[in-house]
């Protein structure tokens, strides 16, 4: 069998804070308290709990932003075996709000091709290639390479958002609240796009986010975060 | 017939100066009744917030009434003066709006400021003042009154603070609130409690509530009677159970069939092709014919009348005058 795309074992993570003045007292605060968690390849697992309940900790242990307790592997190595640049490849972020994460001068296609000029792969043309490949899966028109990212609407920054996310071909994406700041209409599109990355590309996912229905539609599995513990949910 | 206690009347809203400018929002006709939640559905960029905006006469810099009349309990806002208006505002129409922390002074205790409207309003001595403010601190459900009045906003949470904005909102009795997208900043938990906390002042009160909202789930959890708006225009309104159980204009179905259900596991969301068009973009057909699966040659040419459905229920789309009004699919 092979391995799972992604697997936290007892995984905790807290944040510390000093009060004022130059002897103040450092205080933790542990957000995950042992938690637990496998996705399968091509597994969508959803993860809910309200603001403040860890969801985005336990998203930036994954992608390698915190230190963290416990193992995380993914794609069978340990995260901390590797430094987040070597795990680029194998897990990438699509987080609520597109517009900040992207350089506002620069065209889609140089956006898009970024990822792979960083990691030195393949050559200019084939580079393009897959620039083009990309775009007609996030369903924009080869023209688009062009445009500048202030042209597009919320709901396009969202899709080269992911189409940047897929350049390096990922086994998983962890998706923080990525329709959240979006137009129900929009949201349906940028769904569809996410479902057709598992369909077509055979990619997990571990997308969170605090609306329940939309979880359980497009998630195989849902678990709650709260006080720092996984539940299980229908 | 009965009087309403909010009519617009075909109310237009021109955006920008010029001879000609654009009309942001085209001959809309909105009725709300005392007592009533009525629910204004649509994407970002319908007009549903400048419509908001415009009955207490809020229309920001360059934005203005072009025709058509705002009734309200006898008198046209429309035709009201600057005076007359902030007479009305916060003691008998209020408005509550998204992010509670940007209408909040960060650097007042929230006691005083739930006591601002009644102190601009002339309301009692300051015993009478501080009682009442007391008395809604408890009605929007916030733990220890006391230790809330004496709090400032940062010391609250997401939720709370939009509880504190409803006490501002409510504490003059008001006959009509107007709730612009009062939940989406919050997470799902706080949403519905907000939500319920809502329907019990509506009920307790007596307030006439416009509840403003892109959220279809949110809009049929809580409103009686639904308008749904696209591009300036109303294409569809009627009771909750008919917008949601039989909706009629294709633009509702859409936005209907946007928001993911578990229901609807494994099926994709049909949702909407293309986008909102900019206010000068608007043309003369109807506003929805170009993302339309459904249009036909007519459709962008002249908007729709009005067709009737049943006593509640109205559509503007040649597809459903094309069926005599009457209620069917014929798919």
């Amino acid at each position: 069998m092979s391995n799972p795309v992604l697997e936290l074992r007892n995984v905790t993570a807290g944040y510390t804070s000093r009060s004022l003045g130059i002897f103040g007292r450092k205080t933790t605060r542990r957000v995950l308290d042992g938690i637990d968690l496998t996705i399968k390849q091509g597994g969508i697992f959803g993860l809910v709990g309200g603001s403040g309940s860890g969801k985005t900790t336990l998203a930036r242990a994954v992608l390698g932003f915190i230190e963290y307790g416990g193992e995380i592997f993914i794609d069978g190595r340990e995260r901390s075996s590797g430094s987040r640049r070597d795990f680029a490849r194998a897990v990438q972020s699509v987080f609520q709000d597109p517009a900040s994460s992207m350089d506002p001068t620069k065209r889609v296609g140089f956006l898009l091709e970024e990822p792979l000029v960083i990691h030195r792969l393949g050559t200019k043309a084939e580079r393009l290639r897959r620039v083009d490949e990309v775009l007609d899966f996030i369903g924009f028109d080869p023209a688009y390479k062009k445009r500048g990212i202030s042209e597009l609407s919320g709901g396009q920054r969202q899709r080269v958002a992911i189409g940047i996310a897929l350049m390096l071909e990922p086994k998983l994406i962890v998706a923080d609240e990525p329709v959240s700041s979006l137009d129900v209409s929009v949201a349906a599109q940028i769904l569809n796009v996410l479902r057709d990355l598992r369909e077509r590309l055979g990619l997990s996912l571990l997308f969170i986010s605090h609306n329940l229905e939309l979880v359980h539609y497009l998630c195989d599995e849902v678990a709650v975060l709260a006080e720092g513990k996984l539940a299980a949910d229908g | 017939m009965e009087t309403k206690l909010l009519a617009l009347e075909n109310l237009s809203i021109a955006v920008g100066g010029g001879k000609n400018p654009p009309l942001a929002v085209r001959g809309i006709s909105l009725e709300a009744g005392g007592g009533e939640l009525v629910g204004l559905a649509g994407e970002s960029g319908c007009g549903k917030s400048l419509t908001a905006l415009s009955i207490p006469g809020l229309l920001p810099e360059g934005v203005r009434i072009a025709g058509g009349s705002i009734m309200f309990g006898g008198t046209d806002l429309a035709a009201e003066s600057e005076r007359g208006l902030r007479a009305l505002r916060g003691s008998d129409i209020t408005m509550v709006f998204q992010e509670p922390m940007s209408s909040l002074n960060p650097l007042m205790k929230v006691g005083s400021q739930i006591a601002e409207p009644l102190r601009l309003h002339g309301a009692g001595s300051r015993a009478e003042i501080r009682a009442r403010v007391l008395e809604m601190i408890e009605k929007v459900e916030l733990p220890e009154p006391e230790r809330i009045y004496k709090a400032y906003p940062h010391q609250l949470s997401g939720g709370q603070r939009q509880r504190v904005m409803l006490a501002i909102a409510l504490v003059c009795r008001p006959r009509l609130l107007i709730a612009d997208e009062p939940t989406t900043a919050l997470d799902a938990a706080v949403q519905s409690q907000i939500l319920e906390l809502l329907k019990r002042l509506n009920a307790s009160l007596g307030t006439t509530v416009l509840f403003i909202s892109h959220d279809l789930n949110v809009i049929r959890s809580l409103c009686s009677r639904v308008y749904v708006m696209y591009a300036g225009r109303i294409c569809e309104s009627g009771t909750a159970a008919e917008i949601f159980g039989s909706p009629a204009h294709e633009y509702t179905k859409g936005l209907i069939a946007s928001v993911p259900r578990r229901e609807m596991r494994g099926m994709p969301l049909l949702g909407i092709p293309g986008r909102v068009p900019p206010v000068e973009k608007y043309g003369d057909g109807c506003p929805f014919a170009p993302r339309c699966a459904r249009r036909t040659g007519e459709c962008g040419k002249r908007f729709p009348e009005v067709s009737r459905l049943s006593d509640t229920h109205f559509a503007s789309c040649y597809r459903v005058a094309s069926r005599g009004g009457e209620e069917r699919d014929d798919e």
